[in-house]
């Protein structure tokens, strides 16, 4: 090799105890390689293990197998209450996240020029920590806030985090999904859920909800089950969605208006004296001031402000009566009730509080709590929580009504531009891109001394931080167990499936031992996810050991059982149709009419959004076998009422340009009987806005993108369906 | 030891890989760097089989030019190569993944994941790590006795792997295997250039290389 002035230094290094010459004997083709394993019989699974999915929020348990290092089939968890044995379709698309093209691969932070470049671990956690303490020191722990969407580890590692750190400003998606439900439902009842007991229900009443769109496929089942028993299953929505295929019924609806639907029924049942006597009598307090003000709300005058005809609401009405105790108004979830409108927290409320004049709390077929299971109180002195900051959540003042527990994201988000917030953590959470107005809440965080965001694939929320760090797939990680409530309570388990694919990943409770470190407060987490998953399973008799093996354990002897709910966790421990705590947020006693913050004229829509069922928000939709679901049957188009597009001249397939306050866009249009006509329906999840997710990258329109930022007074909810439109025809 | 068309094939890899300083800068001293220069060209244009040169070195001159079958562009890139900083820096930009400069040259990325179609629901997506490509690299790595480096674990089918079993094959004087794993492996860099053109300037020494590659395999699939 004398003639050659390079030397050949391979790292590719010839294994322990191997001559150099195997190699000729060990070489095979590609071709023969691939024959040979066509020609093998199908090989056994290596192993199976057991995860969580993390599609969507609801997490269903399933069982994994893997072959050849790779994840194989998925067969849902028959035990787990959420999914009953079932994934649905983005259950398996979403998988593929794992071996992404689109992954982020190694900690990143932005340069003086905008763009990311890769650093060291070392690097990063150096330099979080150093502008975490300065901030400390500076400003204190309340200019600290983190925003994560709730994972079985994302939850227990950022809440611990942040206490450590002194700083209770620990928020979830809540804003924009079912925060207005909870905090509604919870004036009501001091619970924020209630599960509509629809397998055995005779009348089901759905406001927005659609079981069959944001799917959790032991609800679906439910709503199968009531189907085939004949029960009468009315959906009230703008737009037919396809949980009408279950229907008898579909009542369209003006979007915002759905509180005066629910007005108007309860006036009906009150006038006629046909509710639950002795349940309202004895079980709750208030109802005299509910009964004087339903005392405007005709049938007539809701019909007016939703459009649904006044004999169809008296005899809705009626019906949930005749059918009750075996019915209810299912509580919805992001829509009407969650975080949509001006007045969706008041719409929970007098959800609940209709549903108390049918007497169905805890009956069978009526609605019920789920029961529950959890871990008790760890004595490892290496788990004692932190001492909790004294301070609360920061908006709780501002938003009175709103969940702590949840928290208004956008307002600790707004507070960044105001200067009270200086350092931002996202876990898990495209709060950029979901929460409100993207480009808004882009613009608050350029403010923030410190930005960090936490994920498996660049989002919206990444690109406006200054540090991205690289968790690994959930199928590649070990997380705290999930305690799953229902009919039967469940502990399940995210295990590891297939080992991780990039080295310099971490799982969630790496990262944060490592900022925890780095930050000052490393005594707080010396123990592993091993260690805290078998020690929280020990103190309900079961070990880590016990809950890999299956995956998903239930707790039949917590099963629910069917019987009158008569006390609540309220102020009373009643049902209350009056609140003192929402009167002194500026809302009437009990629920009355609140007009939305807008409603369209002549020659305007409401732009209205909602799940279609292969994806879940901005998550899936960079998953190519989904999306590949969304072209083939053109579910980016937006939708238009028939007899309006005819009015207007537009034709299916057109293109439009839709245009709010904030946004104009151009997309195709879907002109159909099934919307109502003051709407326009644009599926939420569409709009992707940065190149990293190569798959979602300008497919459609984003709904959040036509919102303006704001925040649902006393409630805390990002009104996202609190924007009106105007639409033309391109090139006409 | 080895011949210089296995050491051509390694000092490839080594840009596309983590290297120290020190052998960076040996791989692109001077004297090293010309020889590494004469090896591509001679490969570009000779019909002999990979690490079986037949004329000296100093017969370069009656070959012709990289001109010939690299853009000029490429060619002067080439010539300078870059310094360990500005290697690490393109690395650091445009070797990891989940940017829209990512460049990630792993070849799993740019080929089907599994020829097993009801393997999964995504069995036959592109652009999915640890594909068909990845097992059987792996499979033929533990073959021939080779240990995979940790941080390259799951990218048996990274680029610099399949240089340096390239390199390693001529190394053993396997001429037809290793020309068959030419052209059998390296087929995905016309899909992965596109990649690096997209990245303009910053990316011309990559893609300079990627077409060096790309021209040796076409000369030696005419050999057939």
């Amino acid at each position: 090799m004398t003639e050659h002035a390079i030397t050949r230094r391979s790292f590719l290094a010839r294994s322990a105890g191997t001559c150099a010459v195997v190699a000729g004997s060990g070489f095979i083709g590609f071709s023969a390689w691939e024959q040979a394993r066509a020609n093998d019989a199908a090989p056994a699974p290596e192993k199976t293990a057991h995860s969580l999915c993390n599609s969507c929020s609801s997490k269903c348990g399933f069982t994994a197998q893997v072959t050849d290092g790779r994840i194989g089939i998925m067969i849902g968890d028959k035990d787990h209450p959420l999914c009953d044995g079932t994934l649905c379709a983005r259950g398996y698309g979403y998988a593929s996240i794992a071996y992404s093209k689109d992954r982020l691969t190694n900690p990143l932070k932005k340069n003086d020029a905008g763009e990311f470049e890769a650093i060291t671990w070392d690097q990063a956690f150096s330099e979080i920590g150093e502008k975490v303490q300065d901030i400390l020191k500076t400003s204190g722990p309340a200019a600290l806030a983190m925003i994560q969407d709730p994972r079985p580890s994302g939850s227990f590692y950022t809440k611990r985090f942040m206490h450590a750190l002194g700083s209770a400003n620990v928020y979830t998606h809540g804003v924009s999904c079912n925060m207005s439900k909870n905090s509604g439902m919870t004036q009501a009842l001091g619970v924020a859920d209630f599960t509509s007991d629809v397998a055995n229900t005779d009348m089901v009443m759905f406001i927005g909800r659609s079981y069959a769109d944001g799917i959790r496929p032991s609800s679906l089942h439910a709503l199968q089950k009531a189907r085939e028993r004949g029960a009468h299953i009315v959906i009230v929505d703008p737009r037919y969605n396809s949980s009408c295929l279950y229907a008898d019924e579909w009542v369209p609806i003006k979007p915002a208006t759905d509180l005066a639907l629910i007005l108007g029924m309860a006036h009906v049942l009150v006038e006629q004296d046909t509710y639950d006597h002795d349940y309202v009598e004895n079980y709750t307090v208030g109802f005299e001031d509910w009964a004087e003000r339903l005392k405007e709300y005709t049938p007539q005058w809701a019909s007016e402000i939703c459009g649904v005809p006044a004999e169809t609401i008296e005899r809705l009405a009626n019906e949930m009566w005749e059918a009750a105790p075996k019915a209810s108004i299912e509580q919805g979830w992001r829509a009407a009730t969650g975080c949509s409108h001006q007045n969706s927290g008041e719409t929970a409320r007098a959800l609940c509080l209709f549903n108390t004049l049918l007497g169905c709390w805890g009956l069978e077929g009526g609605a019920f709590f789920p029961a529950s299971m959890s871990a008790g109180k760890l004595e490892d002195e290496r788990f004692a929580a932190p001492e909790a900051p004294t301070e609360k959540i920061l908006g709780q003042a501002e938003f009175p009504l709103s969940s702590g527990g949840m928290g208004v994201a956008t307002y600790a988000l707004q507070q960044v531009a105001e200067g009270n917030v200086k350092g931002v953590f996202f876990y898990q959470s495209n709060c950029v891109g979901g929460y409100s107005n993207p480009a808004t809440l882009a613009k608050f965080l350029e403010s923030a001394e410190l930005s960090v965001a936490i994920d498996v694939q660049m989002t919206e929320t990444c690109y406006a931080c200054q540090y991205v760090l690289p968790d690994t797939s959930y199928l590649e990680r070990l997380e705290v167990p999930e305690f799953v409530g229902g009919v039967i309570p469940a502990v399940s388990l995210r295990d590891r499936v297939i080992d991780k694919i990039h080295p310099e990943t971490k799982p969630v409770d790496e990262i944060f031992v490592g900022l925890a470190d780095a930050c000052g407060v490393g005594e707080y987490f010396q123990f592993t996810v091993d260690e805290l998953a078998d020690a929280q399973l020990k103190t309900i008799g079961l070990s880590l050991d016990e809950l890999r093996e299956k995956g998903t354990i239930t707790f039949p002897e917590k099963q629910l059982v069917y019987e009158l709910k008569t006390k609540w966790k309220t102020p009373s421990e009643k049902v209350q149709f009056t609140s003192e705590a929402c009167e002194n947020a500026g809302f009437p006693a009990s629920p009355g009419w609140l007009e939305p913050l807008v409603m369209p004229k002549e020659g305007e829509f409401r732009l209205i959004g909602g799940k279609q069922n292969i994806h879940a928000h901005t998550q899936t939709v960079n998953i190519e076998s989904l999306m590949a679901i969304t072209k083939q049957y053109g579910l980016d188009r937006v939708w238009m009422n028939a007899q309006v597009a005819a009015d207007m001249g537009i034709e299916d397939g057109d293109e439009i340009e839709i245009t709010s306050s904030e946004f104009s866009g151009k997309t195709r249009v879907k002109v159909t009987e099934r919307l109502e006509p003051t709407s326009i329906y644009l599926p939420s999840h569409y709009g992707r806005m940065i190149p990293e997710q190569q798959t979602s990258y300008g497919v459609g329109l984003s709904q959040m993108d036509f919102v303006p930022f704001h925040i649902e007074p006393g409630y805390g909810g990002t009104m996202s369906q609190e924007v009106i439109v105007t639409v033309s025809k391109v090139g006409a | 030891m080895g011949s210089n068309d296995a050491l051509v094939f390694s000092t490839m890899a080594k840009y596309f890989s983590p290297t120290t300083e020190s052998d960076w800068v040996e791989a692109t001293c001077p004297s090293a760097w010309a020889s590494f220069l004469d090896g591509v060209r001679q490969l570009l244009q000779d019909d002999a089989g990979l690490g079986q040169a037949t004329t000296p070195a100093h017969h370069m001159h009656a070959r012709k030019p990289l001109q010939t079958f690299l853009a000029n562009d490429e060619v002067n890139a080439l010539f300078t190569p870059p310094t360990f900083a500005e290697k690490q820096a393109f690395a650091a930009k445009h070797l990891i993944g989940g940017l829209p400069v990512s460049a990630v040259p792993v070849e799993s990325l740019y080929v089907q994941w599994t020829s097993k179609p009801n393997a999964t629901t995504f069995a036959q997506k592109e652009g999915l790590y640890i594909s068909d490509a990845a097992l059987y690299m792996q499979a033929l790595l533990d073959r021939m006795g080779f240990e995979v480096p940790e941080e390259f674990a799951s990218y048996p089918d990274h680029l610099s792997i399949e240089l340096e079993l390239l390199s390693a094959l001529i190394d053993e004087g396997l001429v037809e295997e290793a020309r068959m794993f030419l052209i059998e492996r390296f087929a995905w860099l016309t899909t992965y250039r596109l990649q690096l053109v997209g990245l303009g300037k910053e990316a011309l020494f990559a893609l300079a290389l990627v077409d060096a590659i790309l021209g040796i395999r076409a000369q030696q699939a005419d050999r057939a």
